[in-house]
């Protein structure tokens, strides 16, 4: 096998790999935990309206401080569009078993690989989070100061005035994203065009082309001046 | 290339030239195992190329492509022409509802879906030759049943094939013009390759992908005409490749002057005394004469055209010609309006892709500018002061270059006409109307800027010059159109 082709097989593996390989990456947290802002019963919700990147959003962390630790806990969250009528983006659950002290839970769900539409929508969210759990359940949301543009917070139907919950957003990014967005490039697409490594891999191809264009020429022009 | 500096190659006599007229050397020219390499590199580097552009462009964000697969999926649906007035509301819906959510519009502009009349989705198409269409609704029946996305992008793809074939046909022209020459054979395709826009253009859905590829390939049964004389294999590759280009755009109907010059030339073999030249000029303007009328209107002359041409614009060509003279004489109005439509068109060809909507970094409007500065100081060098030691057909096909050159410059340049009455046009012809003379133009460009570079650096400037352009063509691909469409969010 000549040194140029395994060269060309290297780069396309690595291309390759750095195009399927994800990570997590956070995004700055709403508020900061400073403070229970909240208390969450069993089988009671909670509101949290915010507006943020939603482009492969896969979950939140969200503060917590358990008032009572005898049984697990689920917490469930509801990601939709602020707007009333459309349908819920995303659901994820979390069962725990709930210690006194803050506590960190992560909750996640399938990444938000479609754009929101921002023709039928304001780009503002609506996080629902929902507790189950024996009656006695009860947990503290921790949260901080927020400007009510950023977001507001509602529970029983009314404002909980200038606080948010220190939920912070977790994205999936691909290695290759911030060379070549390959994962916005594949976002919302169907089928093969939907998969992000057929932009790396042609793209790729399309490099290779030229590089080795430019190689060809060189040695051509070499020749043709000797 | 550098033979045509250097190298001074006399007209060869038949089987010099390895002319055969066996049905291979016909179809490709090829003669040996390095012509097969360079086309499968250079076929597959379009072809590539090509395939990324179609992914890397998100649907419908090329000019009036919602129209254009409009028109082509109407004839694969109803298996017929179809007329101007002529409506397919579900298809008008589909195809709405896929550009609304590909964000073609600007926002807070969302189409009525569910109008009497259909959505709007641009102008009709209809009113152009259906050739290029009728080609295109051959697969899309295959695809009738697939998303409207995934249909548009078998539509695409057949642009990207008469992209590869155009690539192709740049190269054969090249090993015709310049057969000592491998490099500069290499070059000029490769040239083709690295002018995005171009390249945009050829991977949409666009009746001027077809008239591309047809102009190029009569430039190359025209540039074999004029280098053999009359050959029918020729003769029919101009002829089919001209009438491919007139059953496709009405615009394409400027190329029958470099067909009508290659014919003549390949007549008449000879160095044309210079009386011959009179005589031509007297019958051009016989021709004018018989065409166009001179009229005293308001104490100043005006054009008219006479009947049999009008005749004829009516029935075909639809330019309005007597609107078009009327204006075109009022040259009071019309010589400050040339400049900006030059800037128009130096503009949409250049630096613009998409509907013109996405912007190149104007450091290459500077670039690419001062090279065609440069390249037209080195040609009236060339013109003047060194004039090149070639063969006639040589010459003669250098020429005809040129006149295919100018001819379509002048062309988009006067469609401004007929003006206003009332007010400035805002609408000045694009770039894309001259991609057609794409390939006089880089030849023209790379034979002028090697007319400034010294001899002993020659060999180089071609390559170089392919490589200003390589780093402007992967700076758009790499950086331009990911920071318009995705960074940091997709759309």
């Amino acid at each position: 096998m000549s040194r140029r082709l395994l060269l060309a097989l290297a780069g396309l593996l690595i291309v390759f790999g750095a195009s399927i390989w994800t990570y997590e990456q956070q995004g700055p947290p709403l508020a900061d935990p400073e403070r229970p802002v909240a208390t969450l019963s069993a089988n009671q919700s909670i509101r949290q309206q915010l507006a943020l990147d939603t482009f492969y959003l896969q979950g939140f962390m969200l503060a917590v401080d358990p008032l009572v630790a005898d049984s697990p806990l689920t917490l469930t969250l509801r990601l939709q569009v602020a707007e009333s009528g459309l349908p819920v983006l995303r659901v994820a659950s979390q069962a725990w078993q709930p210690q006194i002290g803050e506590q960190e839970l992560s909750l996640r769900f399938e990444p938000l690989r479609q754009p929101l539409d921002p023709f039928t929508t304001t780009g503002q969210l609506e996080l629902q989070l929902e507790l189950a759990g024996p009656a006695n359940a009860r947990v503290e949301l921790l949260g901080g100061s927020l400007d009510p543009a950023r977001g507001e917070l509602y529970q029983n139907g009314e404002t909980l005035a200038a606080v948010g919950l220190a939920l912070r957003p977790s994205y999936q990014r691909r290695l290759l994203d911030p060379i070549w967005p390959v994962s916005a490039m594949a976002a919302g697409r169907s089928g093969i065009l939907g998969w992000p490594p057929l932009y790396a891999l042609l793209a790729y191809a399309v490099l290779w082309m030229f590089c080795a264009s430019c190689i060809r020429l060189w040695r051509g022009s070499h020749e043709a001046q000797s | 290339m550098a033979s045509i500096v250097d190298q001074r190659r006399k007209t060869k006599d038949e089987g010099d030239s390895g002319i055969s007229f066996r049905l291979s050397s016909f179809v490709v020219g090829l003669s040996s195992a390095t012509d097969w390499r360079t086309l499968g590199w250079l076929a597959g580097f379009a072809l590539l190329q090509g395939l990324l552009l179609l992914v890397l462009m998100p649907p419908w964000q090329h000019y009036d492509e919602p129209t254009h697969f409009e028109y082509a999926a109407l004839i694969a649906r109803y298996h017929g022409v179809p007329g101007p007035q002529m409506q397919d509301i579900e298809l008008k819906r589909t195809i709405a509802d896929s550009a609304y959510r590909y964000r073609l519009w600007g926002a807070g502009h969302q189409p009525d879906l569910f109008s009497a009349a259909g959505p709007f989705i641009g102008y009709s198409q209809a009113v152009h030759p259906p050739l290029y269409y009728a080609l295109l609704a051959l697969p899309l029946r295959l695809v009738s049943g697939f998303p409207i996305e995934w249909q548009l992008l078998v539509a695409r793809f057949c642009s990207v094939l008469f992209y590869t074939l155009t690539i192709l046909a740049a190269w054969r022209f090249a090993a015709t013009l310049v057969p000592d020459e491998p490099l500069a054979q290499m070059c000029i395709p490769l040239l083709m390759l690295c002018v995005p826009g171009y390249s945009d253009l050829m991977s949409a859905v666009n009746n001027d992908v077809l008239v591309n590829f047809a102009a190029t390939s009569m430039l190359l049964g025209c540039v074999l005409l004029l280098r053999d004389g009359i050959r029918w294999p020729w003769l029919l590759l101009a002829s089919l490749a001209l009438i491919c280009a007139l059953l496709t755009k009405r615009t394409a109907v400027v190329l029958v002057v470099p067909y009508l010059l290659s014919i003549v030339w390949a007549v008449y073999r000879e160095q044309v005394a210079r009386r011959a030249w009179w005589a031509g000029l007297l019958v051009l303007l016989v021709l004018g004469a018989i065409a166009v009328r001179l009229e005293a209107r308001n104490g100043s002359f005006v054009l008219l055209p006479h009947g049999w041409l009008q005749a004829l614009d009516t029935s075909y060509l639809r330019l309005n010609i007597a609107a078009w003279l009327l204006s075109f004489s009022d040259w009071q109005r019309a010589l400050p309006l040339y400049g900006s439509a030059a800037e128009v068109l130096f503009t949409s060809f250049w630096l613009r892709l998409g509907w013109s909507h996405i912007q190149v970094p104007l450091f290459w409007g500077w670039c690419i500018g001062g090279l065609l500065v440069l390249a037209g100081i080195g040609l009236l060098l060339r013109l003047f002061f060194r004039p090149l030691e070639l063969a006639l057909w040589e010459q003669r096909a250098l020429w005809m270059l040129g006149v295919a050159l100018l001819v379509a410059t002048l062309s988009a340049m006067l469609r401004m006409h007929p003006l206003p009455a009332t007010y400035t046009p805002s609408f000045l012809t694009g770039g894309r109307y001259t991609f057609f003379v794409l390939l006089p133009l880089l030849w023209l460009l790379a034979l002028g800027l090697q007319a400034l570079v010294p001899q002993r650096w020659q060999p180089h400037s071609l390559p170089v010059l392919v490589g200003i352009f390589m780093l402007f063509t992967l700076n758009i691909w790499f950086w331009t159109v990911p920071a318009f469409y995705y960074w940091p969010n997709p759309l």
